[in-house]
């Protein structure tokens, strides 16, 4: 598979990184990129419940997941720079998928962003209040529970245009990623 | 059954007793199988080229282990296509049905860094995290999975490194994993040889089956899928009811993770 191939550089650097990252132990808790907890509930989510699973799996699964965004995201970026794009798209990551022969990842994530449109579209993210959550947080009683840091990291990597716009919603601050989207929405 | 087996190579069938059990076959070079779902066979077929020796003419003990393999390996390949069609069409309904958009099973401000983190990737839309939220979660889900085939064929119920290391090997779109993974898990896998010890009801022939890794080859499952060496596994049919409404509160960046 040609996608593959082309990938071979690339894995190694990811090799490196994860070496530097962690310091030598693969998957380390204290410096993972995707938080454990929540990898280990999707992980159990397909295990029959008496199930159990070794420390260094759960350590070798989440590095399969960063490669696996690093990998197909990197595709899509390639793509979007063939066709002088300066923002990737969702339809740049669905045509990867089928590129690097995720072919069955296509058809449900197509209609994830659909579905997300339309979810955009009806004002989910401002008008409908969700039910409150067991811990609320303080900030935004009833919505997206963005922490400080993950707003503060948003505001850091979001591109200076939106921030208009984020000046313009600014009561529903929890909403802000949602409420970025909203605006790109055509 | 199939009124009669599969004709497919049996490494070390051929050249062992059927009660001794026989050596790794590393005599032999890797062979191509069928992939999917296997091939109906028509009575009276004649055996594939690449098969050193006819059936017909293996002593009746032979043929019977022989026969005994093959059909526990078409059950076990039957069962695990199975389970994964059934775990992508509950997939494809769980996301159909989807209305919450703002609670996901991973933070997309993590997804998010990850996707920024090679300096070649420019500027990405807004929509984007969200997606891969979703798709990154399908592809832990079906990566565990597969991987807990390989537990099952053990007959273990931990989920360990070297069950991970056998599913990246059998599945052809895990390819760009396999420099992820420890090459002493590789070589485990690659070996093909046996954890634990021989089931009584499949007998020694089963043991000799290697696993293969067919490279660029395509089928129906998206992959190859090798299994049968032990004894009859618990098949776990997957199908946990989907929660909608998964909690996934978010944490902060330094907050350091005990499991």
């Amino acid at each position: 598979m040609a996608g593959n191939k082309k990938r071979g550089g690339r894995n190694m650097d990811q090799v490196k990184k994860a070496a530097v990252r962690s310091d030598g132990v693969g998957g380390s808790a204290t410096n993972a990129e995707l938080p454990m907890a929540n990898l280990v509930r999707l992980i159990k989510k397909v295990l029959p419940g008496k199930a159990k699973i070794g420390g260094a799996a759960k350590g070798l699964t989440h590095d399969c997941a960063v490669e696996f965004v690093g990998f197909v995201g990197d595709e899509a970026s390639e793509k979007a720079k063939a066709e002088h794009r300066r923002t990737v798209a969702p339809e740049d990551y669905l045509g990867s998928f089928g590129d690097l022969g995720f072919d069955r990842y296509v058809d449900p994530m197509d209609a994830y962003i659909h579905g997300y449109r339309e979810f955009e579209r009806a004002g989910g993210n401002r008008r409908v209040a969700p039910p409150p959550p067991a811990a609320a947080t303080p900030l935004t009683p009833g919505g997206p529970t963005f922490t400080d840091a993950e707003l503060q990291f948003l505001r850091s990597v979001i591109p200076s245009r939106s921030d208009d716009e984020y000046s313009g919603s600014s009561p529903a601050i929890g909403g802000y990623g949602y409420g970025y989207g909203y605006g790109k929405n055509m | 059954m199939e009124p009669s087996s599969q004709p497919q190579p049996v490494m070390g069938v051929a050249t062992g007793g059927s009660q001794a059990y026989p050596p790794p076959a590393a005599a032999y070079p890797p062979q191509a199988m069928v992939p999917g779902a296997p091939a109906v066979v028509p009575p009276g077929s004649q055996p594939s080229a690449p098969f050193p020796t006819n059936p017909a003419q293996l002593s009746a003990q032979h043929q019977l282990v022989y026969q005994q393999a093959q059909q526990f390996h078409q059950q076990l390949q039957q069962q695990q296509q199975q389970q994964l069609r059934e775990f992508w069409a509950n997939q494809m309904e769980e996301i159909e049905q989807t209305t919450d958009f703002k609670n996901h099973s991973l933070p997309l401000a993590r997804i998010k860094k990850i996707m920024k983190a090679d300096e070649d990737v420019r500027m990405i839309s807004a929509e984007a995290p969200v997606v891969f939220a979703k798709a990154c979660e399908v592809f832990i889900l079906e990566l565990t999975l597969r991987s807990w085939m390989h537990t099952e064929e053990n007959k273990r119920r931990t989920l360990q490194k070297n069950d991970i290391a056998a599913a990246i090997t059998r599945t052809d779109i895990y390819d760009f994993l396999v420099d992820i993974v420890p090459r002493d898990e590789m070589k485990e896998e690659g070996l093909g040889l046996p954890r634990v010890g021989l089931p009584p009801n499949v007998g020694g022939a089963a043991d000799t089956y290697p696993y293969y890794y067919v490279p660029a080859q395509q089928g129906p499952g998206s992959g190859m899928m090798y299994g049968g060496q032990q004894g009859h596994p618990v098949t776990y049919v997957w199908q946990q009811p989907q929660e909608q409404q998964e909690e996934a509160p978010e944490e902060q960046h330094s907050l350091p993770e005990s499991s």
